[in-house]
């Protein structure tokens, strides 16, 4: 979903023209995010998981291998 | 919950990114991994295949890309580790401070942690099993921003990414490039301190738009 709001086509528009745009999804395959050398640090966790103990937990990698940009 | 039946569920909820969104989230996920360890073969030899996406002459994040591109050519993976670790990783006192507090509060592990996990425990993100480096690193800081723009690209999720650059990249973020880009007998992490610059220079201005 996209804000169409004329603050935010401005700032879309300063993004790009700033450079940051126009590339393919590429940069995450590139990163090797995913494999066992190179996963993300922090992780979502899931509400079960949060409600017990705040820190770690195995779930997470779960997004990272769904949200692939 | 099988992978099968949770990547369609993440299929059909998933927000749609603008260009400039993913963009955005392809350029955390760079930072997250030239800061996270040291690069490995397949990375370095990507970085120059990115700057021919994002590299140009015409601004300084072209720039700071074109600058990467040629330090990854000019680098090797042994080379790289061994500079790695003498940066970021020498007991005690490292040359380059890879974490937010050092440079917010002047030591590590201070206030600004704390803050930070709490932030973390509202957004529902804590830190990977087995990951011993504290939350503010700046490859997990990228993790996270990262995750909240796929994640929340309307109104509501573009504030919550300016409340998270706000308060936990934004104050240190040039304190660490001067540093970086002054690391002693370094060849390869300095020449990538303009494009940390620039591109959080750019997010600043950007979410100062909003």
């Amino acid at each position: 979903m996209q804000d169409k709001k004329p603050e935010n086509l401005k700032r879309r528009g300063f993004l790009l023209a700033a450079g940051v745009g126009s590339a393919g999804a590429v940069a995450v395959v590139a990163t090797g995010m995913g494999k066992e050398s190179a996963k993300p640090v922090i992780a979502a966790i899931s509400a079960e998981e949060k409600s017990g103990s705040y820190e770690e937990t195995a779930h997470v990698s779960n997004y990272y291998r769904t949200a692939r940009v | 919950m099988s992978v099968v039946s949770e990547r369609s569920v993440a299929a059909a909820s998933a927000p749609v990114l603008g260009e400039e969104d993913r963009a955005r989230a392809e350029h955390y996920a760079v930072l997250s991994r030239l800061f996270a360890s040291a690069p490995d073969a397949a990375f370095l030899k990507n970085l120059p295949a990115l700057a021919a996406s994002w590299g140009s002459a015409d601004s300084a994040l072209g720039q700071a890309w074109l600058l990467v591109a040629d330090a990854a050519r000019e680098s090797s993976v042994e080379a790289l580790e061994e500079e790695y670790t003498r940066l970021f990783m020498t007991i005690g006192r490292p040359e380059v401070m890879l974490f937010g507090s050092f440079y917010m509060a002047g030591f590590l592990m201070e206030e600004p942690v704390v803050e930070l996990r709490h932030d973390l425990a509202e957004l529902g993100l804590g830190r990977r099993l087995g990951v011993t480096e504290s939350e503010d690193h700046l490859a997990a800081l990228c993790d996270v921003m990262r995750h909240l723009i796929v994640t929340g690209p309307d109104a509501a999720g573009l504030a919550r990414q300016q409340l998270f650059f706000t308060r936990h990249l934004a104050p240190w973020f040039e304190a660490f490039c001067d540093a970086l880009s002054n690391a002693p007998e370094a060849r390869f992490y300095p020449r990538t301190a303009a494009l940390v610059r620039a591109f959080f220079a750019i997010e600043r201005l950007a979410f100062d738009m909003l």
